[in-house]
């Protein structure tokens, strides 16, 4: 059984619909970021440089600040940006950096990929960007990235964020598939022949179903070798199994610290509502928005990119200050 | 009225059937909802209770907590019932659940009342259980449309002796009177935003006024939006469901509203008591808890785990 039929039968789910994009599905040639964001920002933050794709930087709407997960880079939003831009009268920024250790960025002592370390990283690159901010800030986390937002806007370290958004990452079920996790990393391919075929193993694998998004993000994802007999490989750009030492910590209280995070917030799943305990409760208690998405992938702002993008505007307006209705003279008491 | 060809004999069989967990026949679903449908539309958006009633919060398709319930309760048609809706969805026995309230709804039809909950709805129920179980069960979505065709049916709120108010959510920054709620069109799926989807979906806060609610639907109020409205329509009281509570019920100062949660140990994992209310024929109050019913030969229903999660 090849890796795309087991996950389905994993999530026992039809294959969805996905939503359709102009492009022949045929077709894995990689695509231009720069088509998808406006520039490619370094920020530097001590001893490492940043890669930031960014757009609507001059606009004074809100800023929605993206973190991919693990082994992912900031292109993993790039078709949500592009919607956002395109399709709503936000006036919005958005900005998506790429990780230590992942992407564009670049540094020394890029191996410690510790929560601590990824929050202050985080931190550090929006505080340079947006120095006394005081428009919307909406933090959007997708899997470890959901880890990072989280903590960052418990820390209450940026100024001003109106909104937390995590996708596709819950504390107990992220625990219990820790252990299966190094399983699933030696089952990919070690390296690839070309990029084409890197990117045509995403989608038939199922890791991403949309073929625009992969042929997008999916070059970001891995790095030219020249083996010993001359000729090139493709290799993973950022080594996850050295990272394992991580994952209990970026996991870990993560439920308790989104709950206890003092905006507002929103929980975005692929597949069917998988709640621990802890979210549960909260949701029972109305504490959170949930979105259950189940046509999607785990990288759903791959997969449905168009929704995710109405879903993180929408979220934005619907927590404005200015919603809250205001009491009407004739229900005040006599 | 037309029964749609079903009788007194036949609903008593569904509802002993019922009452042992086993699902009707997909032919006898859909002559259930159709009768049923007859019934709920003649009922008003607000409809009149009479004391004595028993007043139940969210089921969940937890059918032997329900069982468990009316052993609580007393046994229907003995004792009358008020359910404030989310009969369907997380539980594993959505199907048993709903079909039972309404097929109890068509046999006494003066001494059950069902409202809508936000769950009695085809968006909801397609992502958070009932969907999945229909086909689970059934091998195909009939079921599924039929009850989610007849949950448009079903009333938004009741008014026990024009004195107690009761509803699934809560209040709506776009209704100040019980007749704005009489006015509503209710025959629709709930609609993402305005008053209908308010009354399903708002919470009360310890804040005062109206609050965005953290749940993306409907508003928070505060106890001076109850106690305005409960004046300005003559009320003593608003009871609700739709949250967990830890203390199985919980006050608002001044006893403007009560929360009602009949779903104990909810989803199976939560620990909480649940509680019902006790309306006597002189409008007291008084509030039963109980615990979850003795599980034997549960489904084992695994969580699907993601196969990656960085």
């Amino acid at each position: 059984m090849d890796l795309r039929q087991h996950i389905f039968k994993a999530r026992n789910i039809p294959l969805p619909p996905l939503e359709s994009t102009a492009d022949d599905a045929e077709q894995f040639t990689p695509l231009e970021w720069s088509s998808y964001f406006e520039s490619r920002q370094a920020i530097v933050v001590g001893d490492t440089t940043f890669s930031v794709y960014c757009s609507g930087l001059s606009n004074t709407g809100p800023i929605f600040v993206l973190h991919h997960g693990a082994g992912h880079s900031g292109l993993t939003f790039g078709l949500v940006a592009r919607h956002i831009l395109n399709n709503s009268t936000s006036g919005a920024t958005v900005v998506a950096p790429d990780a230590r250790d992942h992407g564009n960025t670049t540094g020394e002592n890029q191996e410690d990929l510790s929560l601590e370390r990824l929050v202050d990283d985080f931190v550090g690159v929006i505080q340079s960007m947006f120095p006394n901010n005081s428009r919307d800030m909406v933090l959007v986390g997708h899997s470890m990235g959901g880890a990072v937002v989280a903590h960052a806007a418990a820390s209450k370290r940026l100024g001003n964020v109106t909104g937390l958004i995590l996708i596709d990452i819950v504390e107990g079920s992220a625990m219990d598939s820790l252990s299966s996790i190094p399983t699933f990393i030696h089952a990919r391919p070690k390296s690839f022949t070309s990029v084409e075929s890197a990117i045509k193993w995403h989608i038939d694998s199922g890791a991403i179903q949309n073929t625009e998004s992969a042929r997008l993000s999916v070059p970001t994802l891995i790095v030219s070798t020249t083996s010993e007999d001359g000729s090139i490989a493709w290799t993973w750009r950022t080594q996850l199994l050295p990272t394992e030492k991580y994952w209990h910590g970026w996991y870990s209280g993560l439920s308790k610290t989104f709950i206890s995070a003092p905006t507002a917030k929103l929980l975005v799943l692929a597949g069917t509502d998988r709640l621990d305990k802890e979210l549960l409760i909260a949701q029972m208690q109305g504490k959170f928005q949930l979105e259950l998405l189940p046509a999607a992938g785990h990288t759903i702002q791959e997969d449905l990119p168009n929704r995710v993008g109405d879903t993180l505007v929408s979220f934005w307006r619907r927590n404005q200050r200015a919603n809250i209705p205001v009491r009407r003279p004739d229900s005040h008491l006599p | 009225m037309d029964m749609v060809d079903v009788d007194i004999g036949k609903l008593d069989v569904w509802i002993e059937q019922l009452f042992e967990c086993k699902q009707l026949s997909e032919n006898s679903v859909k002559n259930l909802c159709a009768t049923a449908k007859e019934v709920l539309t003649l009922e008003s958006n607000v409809q009149p209770v009479r004391c004595p009633v028993t007043v139940c919060g969210d089921i969940h398709g937890q059918f032997h907590d329900l069982v468990e319930l009316f052993k609580i309760g007393g046994n229907s048609p003995d004792t009358n019932y008020l359910f404030m809706g989310d009969y369907v969805d997380r539980g594993y026995y959505s199907v048993e659940t709903v079909t039972l309230l309404v097929a109890m709804k068509i046999r006494y039809p003066e001494r059950i009342t069902i409202l809508r909950g936000n769950h009695e709805s085809r968006q909801i129920t397609q992502v958070y259980g009932f969907y999945d179980e229909c086909l689970r069960k059934y091998g195909n979505a009939e079921v599924w449309k039929y009850f989610t065709d007849l949950f448009d049916y079903l009333p938004l709120t009741a008014l026990i002796e024009d004195q107690i108010f009761c509803l699934h959510g809560g209040l709506s920054p776009s209704i100040d009177t019980l007749d704005h709620i009489r006015a509503l069109d209710r025959v629709q799926e709930v609609p993402h935003e305005g008053p209908m989807c308010d009354l399903l979906w708002s919470d009360p806060d310890d804040r005062c006024g109206w609050g965005i609610s953290p749940r993306g639907a409907g508003y928070t109020f505060g106890q001076d939006i109850s106690e305005a409205f409960n004046h300005n329509n003559g009320l003593t009281l608003i009871a609700r469901a739709h949250q967990q509570v830890r203390e199985r019920f919980t006050w608002i100062k001044e006893k403007y509203l009560v929360t009602i949660f009949s779903a104990p140990n909810y989803c199976y994992r939560c620990g909480n008591q649940a509680a019902i209310m006790e309306i006597d024929e002189n409008m007291k109050y008084t509030f039963l808890q109980f615990d979850p019913a003795p599980r034997r030969g549960e489904p084992h229903v695994t969580r699907k785990t993601p196969d990656y999660f960085l």
